[in-house]
This record gives structure tokens, C-alpha cells and sequence, in this order.
């Protein structure tokens, strides 16, 4: 046994060295929005009587598949409660994106590209790596869960004691852990960190399904969730901490799990095994070469976005008794009053998931960074090739994967709504609520070609305007932002139907802001120098 | 009319100056040899030739047409080999050789079939899995099995094992009887001595010798051990004559190839009961080339390549 382990603290302290920026960014960032948000809350929400008038609407079906479910103590709610409510899930979701990352980057990804050969050649254990790779996952998380439940404990924030404070960080962290140990693995079962990272992401998304499903409908289904489980510590309300021991013994089991695979399996090899593929190929063109590519994007996208909207469609039933059972909050919820409240639901969540359908969009033009970095475009340019239609080819599909998205999203929206509530699910209204984001698809699709013209190093100010709009859009009217900063967004500028009319001319300037961008990528890329 | 000519191509990344004034020039049916060491710029030179990178000055040009404006009508009778394939690890290298040789419009199925026989290729799997010589057989493969005028070949041997570096100078052998043009990068001299006829060296940006291969060897020196009856007298005094020393009697030295002439005449003097001469060697030019300052700098620093 102790063979196995062989230099393991040494491999550690060596990953601890390649990581330390990137992890102790994912923290900072993490643990800025985390401390932020209470603050805000309280300037904006300095009365019990404020705090009790929003306390209806977190009660409705939307905000438990939104957030997850509210806890409080007692008639009333508490900035802690209201905090925890808006915030642990997606904590614990970028908590798990980070880990997800962590893990196999240094797992099967090294080991795939041959670095894992080198240390194995040195007197180094079977297991080390994987055994060092979940010390500094353990590490981590353990640096984030302290640093998010001191740092809210120190807030001083009403409803947030250290305690609560810490059952916050600990659940986040633990969240963080499981899905390190999930992912450590699934990099034992696949052969490719492509794939190892893809299926950990596949994981993720059916635990998000289940908790928003469960949250509605059934408790069990939401326990079995992690992301589920740990929304049950009730922070600030009843510090529960069983779900944390519970979710870390999960998360030691799997871990051993993909320990024990690790050492009955070769280097480079998985469990799934290696089919010879084609001999020949029908990839003919650079759009089909891009398409053949990104195939498993656009599919697992498809299939996700679909899940996701059926999700959220299948509490349109819930949401008719719920509004059937108190007027007040059908008041609350509506701003225009003479609105249905379905319709409101559907663009509600249409507006968010218009911004996730931009995410498969930017993954398949970074693709074509990478080609470039990697030296294959090359190889594709020194045939009769333009550099036009390489970018057409990318920009192409990226696009016509964001419209598709929303298509998609709306689709399994409307299929579920029309399931369990016939009455309620309105085709061609959920339809428009979702494909009038196309424009600011379009400009998201178009700024990413831009920058890839003109400042190809750039690509993250991309994410970083995506995430922020998402952030703004999703958290905007519970910290009351200012209206200008939701015009600064693409997605705040496009009316939601039904419950805002439509301004033509903000989807007119949208489309050929678009067109500039893009023909200016388009020239951007033909003038600069590949590889720079 | 040259098939490619630079003159006094430039390139410079920021402040470092990767090319400096380079001039070559390539004629129809033949095969140049492009050599120097690491970082020297020749991948840099082949990126402006093929349009990926614009020159800073000077021109580059192909089939008399400019290499940046003109890439991709150039592009549609033009081969390329990377010195460094890098393929997409989830298609199989069946799927990449067609995927390369259907961008262009005339390419030969069965010639296809046969370069992957002789190159012993399995097509079949996942470029992953491939190491870095079946990586190089893929890209091979596909230039091979374009009908192009002029192929621009980046250290194409690298990774390859003798007998296929063996199979890759009968393509390239094949490809110059059809009156095609080669222009081969390398630092295996052997390969090129074989291959090329002639030969530009280029060193820190910068061509330091052009030339055919009688012609360089003119500045190379060939090795010899004698044996004579008697010592041969002043040996060491003569012009061209560099590096004696003595070993149970065989006094081994180098000759400059122009003193040759004088320095057997003399010898012959002393009753020569032993003469061996080993040829000038491509090599031989080549480290010289290298060890000209060799305080001022080594090479420039790994290319661009990532």
C-alpha cells in the first residue's frame, strides 16, 4: 500500500505549485460574490416589513426551481435566510464547476498528454497522482469553505452568525468535494479529459434537474441530488449538518471507488474500451470538419437545454394550484396585475436560459482559438482554404447553435407544460418569450468573432460579460440595480414577452451591431497574423 | 521564373527580429534544402510562404503570385507537412487524410490506399492514440496523396523511424521525377545531402550560405590519415592544413578541399604506406556555420512553435 502512495506529499506540494493561480482565483471570485450579495441585501432590504413582502414571492414555485426551497425560523424571514435562499445553490454550482476543472486538468488530462508518463517514471506510486490530485481537492475546498463561512460569519449581517456562516462555506465545500471525487472517477472510466469532463458536466446537470424538479414535487428526489442535499443544511435557519457528513462520506466512497479503478486500470487506457473508427472519412469541407467536431457539444447541449426547459415546464401544473391559492401572491409576483402569472413564469425563465443558450455558442468559436493555437488551422489554411471561410464555418454554426438552444429550451418547456397543465402551456407565446433573444445571440456570437479578429487573447472579457449579464439579469431586481446597468447588458435590453412590448428598434440596432462586429472579426482575422 | 522567391524578407515579432532580410529562391523541378538549427527561423520562413504570417518587410512569393494576398490560389497546387502535427484526437487519421486531401480539388484515391500501405499507417485509429510518427505518416500521407506542384515540406522526417524515412525520400524522389518542385526543411543532413539539389543555411534569422552541394563543399574540408615512411616534414605549416596529430604513426589532419591538391603531392614525397580520405561532409560545413561566434549568442531561442 505504501508503494502506491510513493512521493505523494511531494506531487502534491507540485500540483499546490501549478495551481495556485487558478484555484485561489475561483476563490476570490467565489467568495466575492458571496459576501457581497448579504451586504447588498441589507442596505436594500433594511425592514423585516420589506423582507416579509418578498417572503411570498420566494414561496413560488419558480424561485424553488430557481434557488431551491426557503427555510426560515419563524412567520417572518431574516437577511441570513434570504441569503442562503438566493445563494448556496449557485455557490455550490461554481463550486463543483471549479472541481470539476481541478480534477481532471491534473488527472486524465496530464495523463493524456503524456506529463503523467514522465512522473510515472520516476519513483513515484501507482496511485500517487490521483491520491494528490483529491489531497489538494480536499485542500481547496476546505480553504473555500472556511474562507466563505468565517468571512459571511465576520459580515455582522443580521441572520448570519459564525455558525451559520459556516454552514454555509461547509456545504458549498463539501458540494465542491463530491464533485471531485465524481469527477476523479469518470476520468478513470473515459479516455479523454474531453470526455471525463463532459460526462462530470453531464453529472452536474442532472443533479441541478433533479433538485429543481424535487424542490417542486418530491423532497426524496431532491436528497438524492447532491446539489439537493445541501440546500437541506437550512442555513441560517436550522443549521443542519448532517447532509454535510453525509455528502462527504459519499464523497470519500466514490473517491476510493476511483482509486481502486485507478490502480486496476493501464495508463491512457479507460474502462470503456478503444473501438477502431473509420478508415476512411466523408468530412469534406471546413464547415463539416467544425460540425463533426463540435458534434457532441451541440448534441449534449440539445438534450440539457431540452431537460432544463422541461424541467421548469413541469411546475406549470403547481404554479396554477399556486396561484389558485392566494391573490396576494398572484399581486406580489405581477407587476402588471392583469397579467396571467404563466406567461410571466415562462419569460422569467426563458430570459435565463436565453443566456445559457449563448454558452454552446462561445465554446464552439473558442474551438476555433484553439485550432489556431494548436497549430491545425494551420494545416487547414496552407490548403486552398480561405481564412473567411474557416471563420464562416465556426461563426456559422455557433450561431445556428444559440437559435437553436432557444428553440430547444422553449420546446421541452412548452412539451412538459403541456403535459401536466394543457391550459397553461401556450405554444407560440413560450416560442416568441424565448426566440426573441435571437438578436442578442446573434451580438454575443458577433462580439466573439470581433474579439477573435482583433484581440484573439481577449475571448474571456466574452465570459465575463456573459456571466455578468446573467448575474444582473437573474439577481437584478432583488438588489434593485440600477436600470442602466440592465441596458448595459445584451439579454436586459430585449423585452420579455409578454410582460413588456416589443421595441423593434432596439432588435434592429441589436442585428446590425451584430453585422458590423462580425464583418469587422471577419476582416480582423483575414489582416492578423495566425498563432499571435 | 523561380517557383518561390523571397527577397529580403523580414519578419519581427515585437522587438525580436525572427527573419532578417532573407533571400531564396526555388526553380521549377527542383529540390531545396532549407537548413539550421533550432530556432534559426525556417518555420518562421515557411508561415510567411504559406500566408499564415504577413511579412514585416520584404516580399514573399509563390508561382509568382504574393504569398499573403494570394494564399488561398496558391494554396490549390501547393503540399504542406508541418514539422509539428498536431490533428483532433477524436477522428481517426483515415478521417483526417480525407478530410485534407478533399480540400483540394484533384486527388488520387488509389494513391491514397498505396502511401498508407507504404507507410505502414492504421487508419483506423483515433489520432490520440497515435505517437508522434504516426502523426507525421498522417500528414505525409495527405500531402503525398495531393497532385500539388510544390511541396513545403517542415522537417518532415521528425519522429520517423530509417525505414521510413527511407519510403518518404522514394515519394519525394518520385514527386521530382514528375518535375515537381521541393522545398524541404530539415537539420538531418544526411536526408538533404541525398535529397537536395541545393541548399540555403540559415542561422539566427539570417542565410549564411547558398549554394548547390559541389559548390559548398568548396568551403568544407576533407578529413585524411597517412602513413609514411619517413615524417613528412612542415605538414602542419601548410596552407590549408588544420588539426595534426600523430597516433602509432597515422598523423590524422583536415584539409582545405582547395589545398588538397598540394598537400598529397607532398606527402607523396615520404613513401606513403597508408592513405585514407573521408569526404566532405555536409556536416562538416554546417558545425562551422554553427561555431562561427559562437560566443555571439546561441540560436535564437525555440521559433515560435508551440
Amino acid at each position: 500500500m505504501k508503494t502506491e502512495f510513493c512521493n505523494t506529499s511531494r506531487l502534491t506540494g507540485f500540483i499546490f505549485r501549478r495551481e495556485r493561480v487558478v484555484s485561489i482565483a475561483w476563490i476570490v471570485i467565489l467568495a466575492f460574490f458571496c459576501l457581497v450579495v448579504p451586504i447588498a441585501f441589507e442596505n436594500l432590504y433594511p425592514s423585516t416589513a420589506d423582507l416579509t413582502g418578498l417572503l411570498d414571492m420566494l414561496k413560488s414555485p419558480t424561485m424553488a426551481m430557481m434557488m431551491g426551497p426557503i427555510y426560515t425560523t419563524g412567520a417572518g424571514i431574516n437577511i441570513g435566510q434570504l441569503n442562503a435562499a438566493m445563494m448556496i445553490l449557485y455557490s455550490a454550482t461554481a463550486a463543483a464547476i471549479m472541481n470539476i476543472f481541478l480534477v481532471v486538468r491534473h488527472s486524465r488530462r496530464d495523463e493524456e498528454r503524456g506529463r503523467l508518463e514522465v512522473v510515472r517514471s520516476l519513483p513515484v506510486g501507482r496511485l500517487s497522482n490521483l491520491g494528490s490530485v483529491l489531497i489538494v481537492a480536499l485542500a481547496v475546498n476546505l480553504v473555500l469553505a472556511l474562507v466563505l463561512g468565517l468571512g459571511l460569519g465576520a459580515l455582522g449581517v443580521d441572520g448570519i452568525t459564525l455558525l451559520d456562516g459556516l454552514t454555509y462555506g461547509f456545504a458549498v465545500g463539501v458540494c465542491g468535494l463530491f464533485f471531485a471525487a465524481a469527477a476523479a472517477l469518470i476520468a478513470q472510466i473515459f479516455a479523454s479529459s474531453k470526455s471525463a469532463i463532459g460526462v462530470s458536466f453531464i453529472v452536474l446537470g442532472v443533479a441541478f434537474i433533479m433538485r429543481a424538479y424535487g424542490d417542486v414535487s418530491s423532497e426524496t428526489v431532491s436528497r438524492v441530488s447532491p446539489l439537493g442535499l445541501v440546500l437541506r443544511v437550512q442555513a441560517s435557519a436550522g443549521d443542519y449538518w448532517w447532509p454535510i457528513v453525509a455528502l462527504f462520506i459519499v464523497s470519500a466512497a466514490v473517491a476510493a471507488v476511483a482509486l481502486y479503478l485507478n490502480s486496476l486500470r493501464d495508463v491512457d487506457q479507460g474502462f470503456i474500451a478503444a473501438r477502431p473508427g473509420k478508415k476512411t472519412g466523408r468530412i469534406r469541407t471546413p464547415l463539416g470538419l467544425a460540425l463533426r467536431l463540435e458534434r457532441g457539444t451541440l448534441i449534449g447541449w440539445a438534450i440539457g437545454m431540452f431537460a432544463i426547459g422541461a424541467a421548469y415546464g413541469s411546475v406549470l401544473g403547481d404554479l396554477g394550484a399556486f396561484l389558485n391559492a392566494s391573490d396576494i401572491i398572484k399581486q406580489m409576483f405581477a407587476s402588471n396585475a392583469a397579467m396571467e402569472l404563466a406567461p410571466q413564469f415562462t419569460a422569467k425563465i426563458l430570459s435565463m436560459y436565453a443566456i445559457v443558450s449563448a454558452i454552446p455558442s462561445l465554446i464552439i468559436l473558442n474551438k476555433l482559438r484553439s485550432e489556431e493555437i494548436r497549430g491545425r488551422a494551420e494545416q487547414i489554411l496552407a490548403r486552398p482554404v480561405s481564412r473567411y471561410r474557416l471563420l464562416a464555418a465556426f461563426l456559422g454554426i455557433a450561431a445556428v447553435t444559440g437559435v437553436a438552444m432557444l428553440f430547444v429550451v422553449a420546446l421541452g418547456y412548452y412539451a412538459a407544460g403541456y403535459s401536466v397543465a394543457p391550459q397553461l402551456a401556450d405554444l407560440a407565446l413560450t416560442l416568441r418569450s424565448s426566440l426573441i433573444y435571437i438578436p442578442a445571440v446573434l451580438c454575443t456570437c458577433a462580439l466573439a468573432a470581433f474579439l477573435l479578429g482583433f484581440f484573439p487573447r481577449a475571448q474571456i472579457i466574452n465570459w465575463i460579460y456573459l456571466f455578468v449579464s446573467f448575474v444582473v439579469v437573474y439577481l437584478g431586481d432583488i438588489l434593485k440595480m440600477p436600470v442602466w446597468l440592465k441596458r448595459l447588458t445584451l439579454y436586459g435590453n430585449i423585452p420579455r414577452i409578454p410582460i413588456e412590448d416589443v421595441r423593434v428598434w432596439i432588435m434592429i440596432v441589436m442585428i446590425a451591431a451584430a453585422a458590423v462586429l462580425a464583418a469587422a472579426g471577419f476582416k480582423g482575422f483575414r489582416e492578423r497574423d495566425l498563432g499571435a | 521564373m523561380p517557383i518561390l522567391e523571397t527577397t529580403d524578407l523580414t519578419k519581427r515579432f515585437g522587438r525580436l527580429t525572427a527573419l532578417d532580410k532573407v533571400s531564396i529562391s526555388v526553380n521549377q523541378g527542383e529540390i531545396y534544402g532549407f537548413i539550421g538549427p533550432n530556432g534559426a527561423g525556417k518555420t518562421t520562413t515557411i508561415r510567411t510562404l504559406l500566408g499564415i504570417l504577413q511579412a514585416t518587410e520584404g516580399g514573399a512569393s509563390v508561382f509568382g503570385k504574393d504569398a499573403w494576398k494570394n494564399a488561398v490560389e496558391i494554396h490549390t497546387r501547393v503540399a504542406f507537412v508541418p514539422g509539428d502535427v498536431n490533428l483532433w484526437s477524436n477522428l481517426t487519421g483515415g478521417e483526417v487524410i480525407d478530410f485534407f486531401v478533399s480540400l483540394r480539388k484533384k486527388h488520387d484515391k488509389a494513391r491514397r490506399a498505396s502511401l498508407i500501405k507504404m507507410f505502414d499507417l492504421d487508419p483506423s485509429k483515433k489520432c490520440r492514440t497515435y505517437s508522434k510518427g504516426n502523426r507525421q505518416k498522417v500528414a505525409l500521407v495527405a500531402a503525398f496523396a495531393s497532385d500539388a506542384d510544390l511541396y513545403i515540406l517542415d522537417e518532415p522526417t521528425s519522429g520517423l523511424d530509417p525505414l521510413m524515412e527511407q519510403v518518404f525520400q522514394e515519394c519525394v524522389g518520385e514527386v521530382k521525377k514528375a518535375g515537381k518542385s521541393v522545398f524541404l526543411s530539415s537539420h538531418i543532413l544526411s536526408e538533404v545531402e541525398k535529397l537536395c539539389d541545393r541548399v540555403s543555411i540559415i542561422r539566427e534569422g539570417r542565410i549564411v550560405e547558398t549554394g548547390t552541394l559541389s559548390e559548398l563543399r568548396h568551403l568544407t574540408r576533407v578529413s585524411m590519415n597517412i602513413a609514411t615512411k619517413t615524417p613528412v616534414e612542415g605538414l602542419a605549416q601548410m596552407a590549408g592544413v588544420h588539426g595534426v596529430t600523430e597516433n602509432k604513426g597515422v598523423v590524422s589532419f583536415t584539409v582545405d578541399s582547395s589545398e588538397l591538391g598540394a598537400v598529397v603531392e607532398r606527402v607523396s614525397k615520404y613513401g606513403v604506406t597508408k592513405l585514407e580520405s573521408m569526404p566532405p561532409t555536409l556536416e562538416d560545413l554546417f558545425m562551422r556555420h554553427y561555431n562561427l561566434d559562437a560566443n555571439g549568442g546561441a540560436a535564437a531561442n525555440g521559433g515560435n512553435r508551440r
